[in-house]
């Protein structure tokens, strides 16, 4: 396989739209009302030690995370666990398409079926893929500078608009520390930054491994600023019992935008900035799912495109039949049975083994 | 397989996605839509009647067409969302929400049924804008007035909306709610929520016709009195206007009123001075003790244009007019304090300071407030600062 490179930069811009898929319309911590921002601040602080302990992985061995389950448990069960990481990066990409599947037929197109939208929208993902990490890379440098562009110009016209209300934020700290826990544990830890786990197989494309470690974490602090700059601007506008209980509260405070009745409904902005963000996500686990499957067998790279995005069309459509359900899964099932034991179970019990064989050999 | 045929495949199923994309949305091209500017919301016989004021596309709003500006469909459903629907049984087109600036209420509705089936409806509901503005109408259905022929503006919706904006800016009485605002206050539960009523001013009937704005001064106008006041999802009162001016006051929705008191001279009971309010703060401060006492502040900042008083506003007078609107004021507050009281309902947000201050002590008083409320001693202080008096400090009347 021929070496790619993605500049510093590049990568930082990746992760910064990966984290912001899906959190940025779908609010992070709102159920804790005004104490989300304790959420949002803990749990990206929680973020960069899961990124660190992910790239010390990668950069300790120079390998990708499914060369390494080779390496550490030996060809058949690594190369089991290597198919269970294909399934698990096509399964959550698919919830991510859901996501955005939902959310269309939620705000711009009320009569659509919903395959129509999951289907254009892999039709993307499979062309982008095809292309290679590098086109990827580039076209996220674009796209971030877009999306930060799109969400200032949400954040300045909602501080600017009527409904826009400081007191809503009040109180503070509300000192409820057992509801603040049990929204982090596992949720908002496995969502959003667990799920980078995915870049452990992106991680040792780039070449200048000293920039990755320095460098790297930086994309962390700036998505929880947005974040929490989007998340505290949503309870100004709605008051946090209201934004608790939308689906998508994020949505709902644009669309309270009124500016001398001028600049109204920029819900469209939301839409892109969540088709920006959604396919870097989507894309990148694609991408981790090809790699995976790159070092199990030697298969026609464009068939692989095809047969996996096909994969990918038909757990959109099956995975969930409606949008309850699917919120059921994606926040009560999903992060204590697959994310934990995917992103945290398998690979520390792959540190520890790599770490045993490296002793013995040594001796 | 060759990088070509995957770009093949992939355009190939996009666009029989368009078309199909295309297809689905066509019904709601823009000029196939009904745009409902206001809804409107009445009770008959425990059933639901929705009236929707549609603007009528054919009439233009600057030229000097003969055509109303819109019109109202009325309907009837046990659901809202019934009601909606049999409107389509005599409507030629979809109807539009997105554009929707007024949900209007009656009164006798929100007195037995109570809003809470309204702000569930606009809350479910993707199709309605989140940034509608509600009112209620007093002693008129819902109906009448989205049906009342209006000067300035044709579609009276946006005559509502219009008169809603001006007087939150320039008299202070009334402030925009929208269905978030309601909704927290009901689910919160540590202030009782409070809508802006409409009334029709004039002869009803007369109003209903073009001739209305046949004349210079109409015979029948809206007027926006004040606020509509709630027991949790029930309404229970109207504050007259002097009272919304305080209650708004207190919700930090209002900068500019007018305050008017009679002359500190005991021989001018009969004669007035206005106070042009341009800052307005106040503040409610919690303090513990066996039963609940608040400090009220209030600082007014004005200037004085008017005034019929025989002495002058210069230096030692000013001070005795500044003791009176300090009386007038505090003696207003009271009055609301009391009305509140009567009917039971923290409206003010007495409730609310002490949750924010003290969420777990809100918990404690939470159960029992209605009581504690009725008991609990209000301090006021108010403050009144009158740094500028116009363009002359000595009398102008000789």
């Amino acid at each position: 396989m021929k070496k790619q490179t993605i500049t510093p930069f590049q990568l930082n811009a990746l992760l910064c739209l990966f984290l912001l898929g899906s959190t940025v319309v779908l609010g992070l911590g709102l159920e804790v009302e005004e104490d989300a921002w304790i959420v949002t601040l803990l749990s990206s602080s929680v973020g960069i030690l899961i990124l660190l302990f992910y790239i010390y992985l990668i950069a300790k061995y120079e390998l990708n995370l499914a060369e390494l389950l080779i390496k550490g448990f030996g060809k058949y069960i690594g190369k089991f666990f290597v198919s269970l990481y294909i399934f698990y990066f096509l399964y959550i990409a698919s919830r991510v398409v859901k996501d955005f599947t939902y959310f269309i037929a939620q705000t711009l197109f009320y009569q659509v079926e919903f395959w129509l939208i999951s289907i254009t929208f892999i039709c993307i993902v499979a062309y982008g893929s095809s292309l290679g990490i590098e086109a990827l890379a580039r076209t996220s440098e674009i796209l971030f500078f877009l999306v930060i562009l799109m969400l200032l110009t949400i954040i300045a016209f909602s501080i600017l608009s009527d409904p826009f209300d400081l007191s809503n934020l009040l109180p503070v700290f509300s000192n409820n520390w057992g509801a603040i826990f049990q929204s982090m544990f596992p949720e908002r830890i496995t969502f959003p930054y667990g799920e980078l786990i995915a870049f452990t197989l992106i991680f040792p494309l780039i070449n200048d491994k000293k920039a990755l470690v320095k460098k790297t974490w930086i994309a962390i602090p700036i998505v929880t600023f947005l974040i929490l700059i989007l998340t505290e601007i949503t309870i100004a506008m709605l008051g946090a019992k209201v934004a608790a209980i939308y689906t998508f509260p994020l949505v709902k405070a644009i669309e309270q935008i009124d500016i001398w009745d001028f600049i109204q409904h920029l819900e469209i902005l939301s839409v892109f900035t969540f088709f920006f963000v959604g396919f870097i996500k989507v894309s990148i686990f694609f991408k981790a799912a090809l790699y995976s499957a790159h070092s199990l067998v030697k298969f026609d790279k464009t068939k692989l495109i095809l047969l996996f995005a096909s994969i990918l069309f038909l757990m959109a459509v099956f995975n969930s039949s409606s949008l309850p359900q699917h919120f059921y899964i994606g926040l009560k099932v999903i992060p204590e049975y697959i994310h934990l034991p995917f992103q945290f179970g398998i690979p520390i019990l792959l540190f520890l083994v790599l770490h045993i064989r490296f002793k013995l050999n040594k001796n | 397989m060759k990088h070509s045929k995957i770009v093949f495949i992939i355009m190939f199923i996009a666009i029989i996605a368009f078309f199909v994309i295309g297809n689905t949305v066509e019904s709601q091209l823009i000029n196939k839509l009904a745009i409902v500017s206001a809804i409107g919301v009445d009770m008959e016989e425990e059933q639901y009647v929705i009236s929707v004021q549609v603007v009528s596309p054919s009439s233009d709003q600057k030229g000097a067409s003969e055509e109303l500006g819109a019109v109202v469909y009325k309907e009837k459903g046990r659901t809202i969302t019934e009601a909606f629907l049999k409107l389509n049984n005599s409507i030629s087109r979809t109807l539009f929400f997105d554009d929707t600036d007024i949900l209007i209420l009656q009164d006798k509705l929100l007195e037995t049924k109570g809003i809470t089936d309204i702000t569930d409806y606009l809350i479910l509901n993707p199709l309605v804008s989140t940034n509608i503005e509600i009112l209620v109408s007093k002693d008129v259905t819902a109906n009448t007035i989205l049906r009342t022929v209006t000067p300035i503006q044709k579609v009276s919706a946006l005559r509502i909306k219009e008169i809603l904006a001006n007087n939150q800016i320039n008299s202070g009485t009334t402030f925009k709610m929208y269905p978030s605002n309601v909704q927290n206050d009901l689910l919160n539960n540590i202030k009782q929520t409070a809508l802006p009523y409409i009334t029709i001013q004039g002869d009803i009937e007369k109003g209903l016709k073009k001739e209305n704005i046949e004349e210079y001064s109409p015979s029948t106008i809206f007027k926006l009195n004040g606020m509509a006041v709630f027991k949790e999802d029930k309404l229970i009162g109207f504050l007259d206007d002097k009272e919304s001016r305080i209650y708004s006051m207190f919700q930090k929705k209002i900068t500019r009123t007018l305050l008017t008191v009679t002359c500190p001279n005991p021989d001018e009971e009969d004669k007035f001075v206005g106070l042009n309010v341009t800052d307005l703060n106040s503040k409610i401060t919690f303090e513990e003790s066996t039963i609940p006492t608040f400090t009220v502040d209030v600082k007014v900042e004005g200037e004085i244009r008017e005034s019929q008083c025989s002495k002058s506003v210069d230096y030692p007078n000013l001070d005795k007019i500044k003791k009176r609107y300090e009386d007038e004021m505090k003696k207003d507050i009271e009055q609301l304090i009391t009305k509140s009281k009567e009917m039971n309902s923290d409206f003010i947000g007495f409730g609310k300071s002490i949750y924010l201050a003290n969420p777990k002590k809100w918990e404690e008083l939470a159960k029992n407030w209605d009581q504690s409320y009725k008991e609990s001693t209000i301090k006021i202080n108010v403050d009144v600062n009158i740094p500028l008096t116009g363009d002359s400090m000595s009398n102008v009347s000789p």
